[in-house]
């Protein structure tokens, strides 16, 4: 086999690698959704870096609730402002923790591919299969899912699903694209 | 390094990530426990369209406390379960609860259940204690039980879902063994997640009992990977790491 192989086959393994140990344990049932189909359910998918988390106590008073402040590097399909703010479930306060299992999660400084529903708060579309984290490897920018490797994801008729795949940024991104353009986003309500 | 000892070490990473992928059950990170059996409330109103006499309410908390499910693992009673009002339904009330609908509208779209955790700090060994946990459920799908005269089309059973989803409301993720309650994926009209395998049976000693599975290692303990860590977190210098 040509060394070229021999590399790219290590590189994997390293890649598959790095990505099992960065991703946390993840529960609930989702329903599997394709990049295509959740472009359709958005108003935009922007890249770009965390700058602020807050947790807090729902209005409520029954959920930990955290919202992210996000600076929009580039709006791939659909419009967004320059910052969003995007509301996930769970977090910690005043040393009390929930966890919302498979739910998006958002640390300062992270890059993000998010597929988002604008508004005040907006939320990420498709839970975690609708976040995606950005990373270096070997010089290429990744799009790493951040959805658990065994996440429990289905068809709409009950049928198990792939889990989503480490790709190049810039291939997810021409996907998405693509998939904007055969497919008017929702109007922004 | 020469061509043979690149190659060896190529096929000894793959063969690893192999065997990694190969391990059976995963706990949640960090890792986590009730002290004792938690008495969870399901939802007395039942799921909408579920028609065997109370919406899959007590077949749901008897499929939960089943001795074919969590309390057959062989560690005793791990969870206990009865049919009532969830009409206080709150996250760090201390009352887990089982909600057939979603309160505050966290689970829409591609969810089909979500399951909550609260804890506190840790204890000493790094593992949390569970204060509380509760499930909701996305009304807008097409739910069944057993009890159902009409039998399942393209429908996804209660019990079985519930029973998946009280196993990570006692601390477990996902398994790669196919066919445990555990596994990632279930297809409609199938409950066969509302019995539990071994390996489910092995998750449960791993948490509550004391000699079915790993022990977890402590904070400051040599470790090569997060799930030997009782906090889940493994750090450190590659040959250096350490339980966080």
């Amino acid at each position: 086999m040509k060394k070229s192989r021999w590399l790219g086959l290590f590189a994997l393994g390293l890649s598959a690698l790095v990505l099992a140990a960065a991703l946390p344990a993840a529960a609930s049932t989702f329903l599997a959704a394709t990049p295509e189909e959740l472009v359709a359910q958005s108003d935009a998918v922007v890249q770009g870096r965390v700058l602020q988390v807050d947790s807090f106590w729902s209005p409520s008073g029954r959920l930990i609730v955290t919202e992210a402040m996000v600076q929009v590097e580039e709006a791939v399909t659909g419009r967004a402002p320059s910052v969003v703010v995007l509301r996930t479930a769970g977090g910690t306060v005043g040393g009390y923790t929930i966890q919302a299992h498979g739910f998006p999660e958002f640390k300062v400084n992270d890059r993000l591919l998010l597929f988002i529903r604008n508004g005040e708060p907006g939320n990420v579309v498709g839970y975690r299969q609708g976040q995606y984290r950005i990373a270096l490897s070997q010089g290429v920018e990744m799009a790493l899912p951040t959805v658990e490797a065994g996440v429990r994801l289905l068809t709409p008729d009950g049928r198990q699903a792939a889990s989503p795949q480490p790709v190049r940024l810039d291939v997810l991104k021409d996907r998405i694209r693509d998939a904007g353009a055969r497919r008017p986003l929702r109007r922004t309500r | 390094m020469s061509k043979m000892t690149a190659r060896i070490s190529v096929l000894a990473l793959l063969a690893a990530l192999l065997v990694g992928s190969a391990y059976a059950y995963v706990l949640l990170s960090p890792r986590r426990t009730w002290d004792s059996a938690p008495n969870v409330i399901v939802d007395s109103r039942g799921q909408s369209g579920i028609t065997d006499g109370d919406g899959g309410a007590s077949r749901t908390a008897a499929a939960i406390t089943s001795n074919q499910a969590w309390n057959g693992a062989g560690q005793g009673t791990v969870i206990n379960a009865q049919v009532g009002s969830v009409a206080g339904w709150q996250l760090g009330d201390g009352t887990p609860m089982l909600n057939f609908t979603d309160p505050e509208r966290v689970c829409t779209g591609t969810c089909l259940a979500a399951t909550f955790t609260g804890f506190y700090s840790s204890r000493p060994d790094g593992t949390v204690r569970i204060n509380d946990a509760d499930i909701v459920t996305n009304t807008g799908y097409s739910w069944t039980s057993a009890g159902e005269a009409d039998g399942c089309s393209n429908e996804f059973y209660i019990e079985g879902v519930m029973v998946h989803e009280v196993g990570h409301l006692l601390g477990l993720g996902h398994s790669n063994v196919s066919g445990s309650t555990m596994y990632p994926s279930v297809s409609s009209c199938n409950n066969n997640p509302a019995t539990t395998e071994s390996d489910d049976d092995n998750a449960i000693a791993a948490l509550y009992g004391g000699g079915g599975g790993p022990v977890c290692l402590a904070r400051g303990t040599s470790c090569t990977s997060n799930s030997q860590c009782c906090s889940g977190s493994c750090k450190g210098k590659v040959g250096r790491q350490t339980c966080r």
